[in-house]
């Protein structure tokens, strides 16, 4: 039978902008695929879930790699470039991998007029300083333009956990237990 | 329902306008120029470029977007204040910045969106600190080169590539300052190349590489003049210096392809200079063709047809690209100077779907549709071909449609295809079954709003045609399209509630299945939907339609006469013609060798067109004389006895009929080498030294205004076809072999230029990536395609596009096509792929 039942978006075929690469590549892991799957069905359904699987993607691996934004891409029936295009867009999201641990620091108006920036640059040099002792851990800290918790000003959220009414010493403890031994695992795909 | 009118002051002055209209072009219909350079009147609404910004004095006040804001009772609007005046100063300032002047080597230098707002508003008096950030030159691109130091990020390219292409092969990258137009991991562009990006760049950030240095704008001459690669009948606008091609571009307004071009009719202009061009007539002497005076071979050409004719049978054919003015002189010349009825089109895809299928059940063998009606539609369903590669612009609604006006479009192909993304539902019925699920809707249809059909009760046929209907049942249906009873169950409720429903089939050699059956099935069901439905029916070649409109068919007089009524012709000419029905090309084949004493060919090339199972070799061979008329020296040309070469493409004068039934002109743009002539004034010389005038320029043009005229209403149903019973399906072991038109080829004339063959071949076989994975097979190597009739050997092409499990070879391709493995146009054939 050639009946198929499925329709242009959600295909599992590989059509215009296939999974496959164009050169044959290899396809990905299936553990990989399978947490996709999940991401994707625990997502509004429809393009309004895209921004949500992307999230939980980078939530997941840290990054959303290339390989993966074809298969977003085909997943969603549009193409790899526009999967690119909103990975490029959100700070929150990125091509590479870019650092194990993320420390963002506030820099909305009350957390700054609290000391958001001070928190910011001693984070950073805490950062930089273990880096250099060769660590392989990396952190890396950004200012988020408001995370929207003003009122526990200064915020500062150490990989998807909130500080609020941040103390420097407080949150470079936090950092330091996160870039202890155990880091996060590596990305399987 | 009309949305109630709106007034609004402008300037200190009332005005008037329909409501939910957009403020921009409210105000450009009052005369007052809006700049802008992101706005177009083909996308969504965006608002990003700001040079619009007018004032709104009312309300809310402050400074509006003119191109993203919907006109509101009572709206008080002011363009000219000093407020608007130095904002958009201002916001031009803050766009140059990041964009390099190198104006006078800019290719668009006096042709630049960026350069009339800088004219306008002056150059910055104080530049304002700031590095531009730095952007090389994207060249790796074949066709399109990328300059993003000129960039001013206004998102058209990208909007349009999405939008209206449907192919987002680029997208805007990163945001803020550092935001730039890009493709996916930067690779190459790899895209339809239909160039509507580079056409509607404001600036010269895209730039064409075959138009990549042209004389400034003031120095170029430009020739409004219709595209004859395909049916679209898409306007060109040709420019050239000194009959130098510099650009091919179209209007974004004025016309019905609206700027929209695809690779051919945007870059295969360079066939013309093909350096294969014959250029001086042919004639066989001592079994070879040499070059001949025109006197010579004329005088020579009409000797020896003449003589056949009173000898024996003459066949006359016409390739579908012939204008309207040929067809009709040629059909003249068979008929009235040669008495010869066997006088036909070339068997491309279209030619049986309109005169056989849908003829017979319309009053008139045309489309009921044009391209208008799909931008009114509320439900497309599109079969036969893949409108994506054979009818760009028809693709290009079709995604306008889906993505900017959310009609579902429903692609019934057993090949996946460009339209796979934006389709509301893709049915991979088995090849060649659209008959059945066409016939299959219409019985759902009756049976579900049995009213439906009441306006078809007295047509001739009916009872039969209903009784045929009971073989239809859902199961009987699904067993014969391979798609499941209550998918076409929900089809049939789609197509049931739509308003105005609109029915397209693609045509083109190549395509599996008898497109005179699924044209019939096509043309009922759009009869059953009622006079909201219509039918468009794409014709294979650019004049299918026109060419059946002046009786260039066996068994049509011009103007869609019976041959019964060929005393009528004689009244409106004066000249007497013939009344017997005639060969077509494959039943002059079939006749057996020897069959005609003489074959005149007018653009058409028999040897590569027919399908393997009807060679016309040996008939060829066997014909007493030949003349074959032709730009290029073709198989066939190769075994006449004499060759006359033409003019082609935008060398060419006269009229074409689009798909959509509306006639359009040809206009002479670029000059034709010297001593080549147009087929018209070809085939009026071989008449005159035959003794016989045949009308020309002005006479010719009354005399079809007389005898066509094309001014007919939208064709009716006028009686009803019984369907034949359901078969059971086909189903493909090993690969589908997927021979439908390609984007970048749609017949022989494609393959001479070299700017399509480099971005790609025609002797190809395409198959998808997993496929040649599976099978070993990369990129350039050879393979066998072997099933049907024999084996062709193929470089192997790796496609995305491709279908798992189809292998697509181009129909045509000096008996390397497709077309050699075939029996019959039609046919569905399953082959084997394998490395050679």
């Amino acid at each position: 039978m050639v009946d198929d039942d499925r329709t242009a978006a959600g295909t599992d075929e590989v059509g215009f902008y296939g999974a496959e690469g164009a050169d044959g590549a290899a396809a990905l892991d299936p553990a990989v695929i399978e947490l996709f799957n999940e991401l994707v069905a625990n997502a509004p359904a429809g393009r309004e879930g895209l921004l949500t699987v992307l999230l939980g993607l980078q939530r997941t691996f840290d990054r959303v790699s290339w390989r993966i934004q074809e298969l977003v891409a085909d997943r969603y029936g549009v193409s790899p470039v526009q999967v690119a295009s909103l990975v490029s867009f959100y700070p929150r999201l990125s091509a590479e991998r870019r650092g194990r641990l993320k420390v963002e620091v506030c820099t909305g108006t009350d957390c700054h007029l609290r000391g958001g920036d001070r928190l910011l640059d001693g984070l950073a040099g805490a950062v930089r300083a273990r880096s250099a002792l060769g660590s392989e851990a990396r952190a890396e800290v950004v200012g988020e333009s408001c995370l929207g918790l003003c009122g526990l000003a200064p915020v500062v959220r150490v990989h998807e956990r909130v500080h609020g009414r941040a103390e420097l010493d407080d949150v470079e403890e936090a950092v330091r237990r996160w870039l202890g031994p155990a880091g996060v695992d590596e990305e399987p795909g | 329902m009309q949305p109630s009118p709106v007034a609004l002051t402008v300037n200190g002055q009332r005005a008037h306008s329909p409501g939910q209209r957009l403020l921009i072009h409210v105000l450009r219909e009052l005369g007052i120029r809006v700049p802008t350079l992101c706005h177009d009147d083909r996308l969504t609404p965006y608002g990003g470029c700001r040079m619009c910004l007018v004032e709104r004095l009312d309300g809310p006040g402050g400074l509006v977007p003119a191109c993203s804001t919907v006109i509101q009772e009572g709206m008080v609007i002011a363009t000219d204040s000093e407020v608007v005046i130095e904002a958009r100063r201002q916001q031009l300032q803050l766009l140059l910045l990041n964009h390099r002047m190198d104006c006078p080597v800019c290719g668009r230098n006096s042709d630049c969106r960026l350069q009339d707002l800088v004219h306008e508003f002056g150059l910055p008096q104080e530049r304002l600190p700031f590095e531009p950030t730095p952007a090389p030159r994207d060249e790796a691109s074949p066709v399109i080169i990328r300059d993003p130091g000129r960039c001013v990020v206004c998102g058209r390219c990208v909007r349009l590539c999405e939008e209206v292409q449907g192919v987002a092969a680029i997208a805007l990258l990163g945001r803020g300052l550092d935001t730039r137009v890009g493709t996916f991991l930067d690779r190459p562009l790899d895209c339809e190349f239909c160039g509507q990006c580079v056409n509607a760049c404001p600036v010269g950030a895209l730039v064409a590489r075959p138009y990549a240095d042209p004389v400034p704008a003031w120095q170029r001459t430009r020739v409004t003049t219709t595209c004859s690669f395909c049916a679209c009948g898409c306007e060109l606008a040709v420019e050239h210096r000194g009959g130098r091609l510099q650009r091919v571009a179209s209007r974004t307004s004025g016309n019905h392809n609206r700027g929209k071009l695809c690779v051919k009719g945007w870059l295969g202009l360079d066939v013309v200079s093909s350096p294969d061009r014959l250029t001086s007539p042919l004639i066989r002497k001592d079994g070879v063709l040499v070059e001949a005076s025109w006197e010579e071979a004329l005088a020579t050409a009409a000797d020896g047809l003449r003589r056949a004719s009173g000898r024996g049978r003459v066949v006359v054919s016409g390739g579908g690209r012939l204008s309207c003015e040929d067809g009709y002189l040629l059909q003249a010349l068979a008929r009235e100077v040669l008495h010869s009825p066997d006088v036909g089109t070339a068997p491309v895809g279209g030619v049986s779907a309109l005169v056989d299928g849908v003829g017979e059940v319309f009053d008139r063998p045309a489309s009921s549709a044009g391209f208008e009606d799909l931008r009114q539609a509320d439900l497309v369903l599109v079969i036969g071909a893949d409108p994506t590669r054979s009818h760009p612009l028809v693709k290009t609604e079709l995604v306008q449609a889906a993505v900017q006006r959310n009609v579902p479009v429903v692609v019934a192909h057993p090949v996946s295809s460009g339209l796979h993304r934006h389709a509301a539902e893709v049915v991979h019925l088995a090849p060649g079954s659209e008959h059945d699920l066409l016939f299959g809707l219409t019985a759902g249809l009756l049976q579900l709003d049995p009213g439906l059909g009441r306006g078809l009760a007295s047509l001739p046929g009916h009872d039969e045609w209903r009784r045929s209907l009971r073989h239809f049942s859902a199961e009987a249906v699904a067993h014969a399209t391979g798609v499941r009873a209550r998918r076409i169950e929900a089809l049939t409720a789609r197509l049931a509630t739509a308003r105005r429903p609109m029915v397209v089939m693609a045509t083109g050699s190549g395509v599996p299945g008898d497109e005179v059956d699924a044209a019939r099935a096509a043309a009922t069901l759009t009869a059953v939907l009622g006079a909201g439905a219509g039918l468009l029916v794409l014709g294979g070649r650019a004049n299918v339609q026109g060419l059946v409109d002046v009786g260039l068919h066996p068994r049509l007089l011009p103007g869609h006469r019976g041959l019964e009524r060929a005393g009528e012709m004689e009244e409106l000419t004066g000249r007497p013609t013939v009344s017997t029905p005639g060969w077509t090309l494959s039943e002059w084949v079939a006749a057996g060798p020897g069959a005609a004493a003489a074959l005149l060919l007018v653009g058409v090339d028999p040897v590569n067109l027919l399908p393997g199972g009807e060679d016309p070799r040996p008939a060829i061979e066997t014909a007493g004389f030949s003349v074959v008329v032709d730009p290029f020296l073709t198989s066939s040309a190769a075994r006449a006895n004499i060759v006359l070469p033409v003019a082609i493409l935008s060398e060419r004068e006269g009229t074409v009929v689009g798909a959509d039934g509306v006639r359009r002109t040809l206009r002479r743009a670029l000059a034709p080498p010297p001593g080549v002539w147009g087929d018209s004034e070809v085939l009026a010389e071989l008449a005159r030294r035959m003794g016989a005038r045949l009308p020309r320029g002005a006479d010719l043009r009354d005399e079809l205004d007389r005898v066509v005229g094309w001014r007919w209403p939208r064709p009716r149903p006028r009686r009803l076809q019984p369907a034949s019973r359901p078969r059971a399906a086909q189903v493909a072991s090993g690969f589908l072999l997927d021979a439908a038109p390609q984007l970048f080829h749609s017949g022989s004339l494609s393959a001479h230029s070299a700017l399509l063959q480099e971005l790609s071949p025609v002797v190809a076989a395409r198959l998808n990536p997993a496929d040649a994975l599976a099978l070993g097979v990369v990129r350039g190597e050879v393979v066998e395609v072997s099933g049907g009739r024999g084996e062709v050997l193929l470089r192997a092409r790796l496609d995305r596009s491709v279908r798992r499990g189809t292998v697509g070879v181009a129909w045509m391709g000096s008996r390397t096509g497709a077309a050699t493995l075939y029996d019959r146009i039609g046919d569905v054939l399953s082959v084997k792929v394998r490395k050679a």
